[in-house]
């Protein structure tokens, strides 16, 4: 079931008739709205920039803090709570590309996106990012994980390494051999001398 | 010979991701010396020559912007409206699990009427029985000429009659099951 399937008249029954189930979620209101306000557009800009597709993005992130929500998970601390919630953004995400029809990226809409800038710069920084969209769309999902978390959001290995469930000693290697390939795909030429 | 690492990459994305390494493209990432920029000129000058940090600027560089500009872009809904939407699909979902007992006793019970009716029918009025008989002395009189005595008109009658209230109840009960089998999607 999601918020979709709930018709108004629902919701003014649920209103009415279920005020004694235990509705209530492992956070209060207050403190949700803060983290939420905290996390939200990087949940967000995540889910947007390893998927490709924005809509997707907005229902993933409403899924995502539901899923939070609704989990009976105690947390130490801020940062795990952090952890915790990207976990299950990457977990979504890996699911929605376990559906059978889907397997690439869709092709980005930039139409909307240089308008506050102007002239050459906003067109170069326009090509740059269908270039850099078209790079993570041949990026493998782990890659793409990788190198957001690290090179985006500005993770520590140990972070990246519970985040994506896999091991702190491996995350050097990976994200060595996920930036090679997206700095190919990008045609990032640079020195090469002696790179094997 | 293998280059995995240099001791300046955390410079260079601490230099980035600070925005002391000012955003470019891909280009002036390998033109990495600019006289007069703002920045470690140092840094750069060493990113030219290094393979290592050469990538490592350049695509933490592209990120970092991609971020910049995935955050301008994010149209996020209200913490209040996500809270509230959260509330009511929790309510909603737990009025089902809720109902799911309901929903399965009515099954039960209509179930149980629904035999109770077809028992009551076949006692009452032997008659609905009849059209049956005639089914049943045929097949009697086919088991008798296979060989197969032991079966007499009596007991395929009473046979038949079973299987005629057998299909009735489920006739009847087929939409109680497929309300309990959708109910929950």
């Amino acid at each position: 079931m999601t918020i979709r399937d709930v018709t108004l008249p629902d919701i003014a029954r649920l209103g009415d008739a279920t005020d004694t189930l235990d509705v209530t979620f492992q956070m209060d209101e207050d403190a949700f709205r803060s983290f939420y306000d905290r996390t939200a557009r990087a949940v967000w800009a995540y889910i947007s920039r390893t998927t490709g597709d924005n809509r997707l993005a907005d229902d993933l992130m409403q899924e995502t803090y539901y899923r939070f929500l609704r989990a009976a998970v105690t947390h130490d601390n801020e940062t795990h709570r952090r952890h915790y919630l990207f976990r299950i953004a990457v977990n979504l995400v890996h699911d929605h590309y376990r559906r059978p029809y889907l397997h690439r990226l869709p092709e980005p809409d930039h139409r909307d996106h240089p308008q506050s800038q102007s002239g050459e710069r906003a067109a170069d920084r326009a090509a740059q990012r269908i270039d850099l969209t078209r790079a993570m769309a041949r990026l493998t999902r782990r890659e793409r994980d990788l190198l957001w978390l690290a090179y985006a959001q500005g993770s520590s290995h140990a972070e990246i390494a519970t985040t994506l469930g896999l091991k702190t000693a491996s995350i050097k290697s990976l994200l060595f051999r996920a930036r090679r390939h997206l700095a190919s795909l990008l045609g990032a030429a640079g020195p090469r001398q002696g790179q094997e | 010979m293998n280059i995995r690492e240099c001791d300046r990459e955390p410079d260079v994305l601490e230099a980035v991701i600070s925005g002391a390494w000012p955003p470019g493209n891909i280009v002036d990432i390998v033109d990495l010396v600019h006289p007069g920029d703002p920045g470690d000129n140092d840094l750069r000058a060493h990113a030219s020559r290094c393979p290592v940090c050469a990538d490592l600027a350049a695509v933490s560089l592209v990120l970092q912007a991609e971020r910049e500009t995935a955050l301008r872009e994010a149209r996020v809904p209200t913490s209040g409206q996500v809270w509230w939407r959260a509330s009511m699909r929790r309510r909603a979902e737990a009025t089902a699990a809720a109902a799911r007992p309901i929903s399965l006793l009515q099954g039960l019970a209509g179930a149980c009427a629904a035999g109770v009716c077809a028992a009551v029918i076949a006692l009452a009025w032997p008659a609905t029985g009849r059209p049956f008989e005639g089914i049943a002395a045929a097949l009697s009189e086919e088991g008798l000429r296979l060989g197969a005595a032991a079966m007499s008109a009596m007991l395929m009658n009473q046979a038949l009659l079973s299987l005629a209230v057998v299909i009735g109840a489920g006739l009847i009960l087929s939409p109680f099951l497929l309300y309990l089998a959708l109910s929950d999607e």
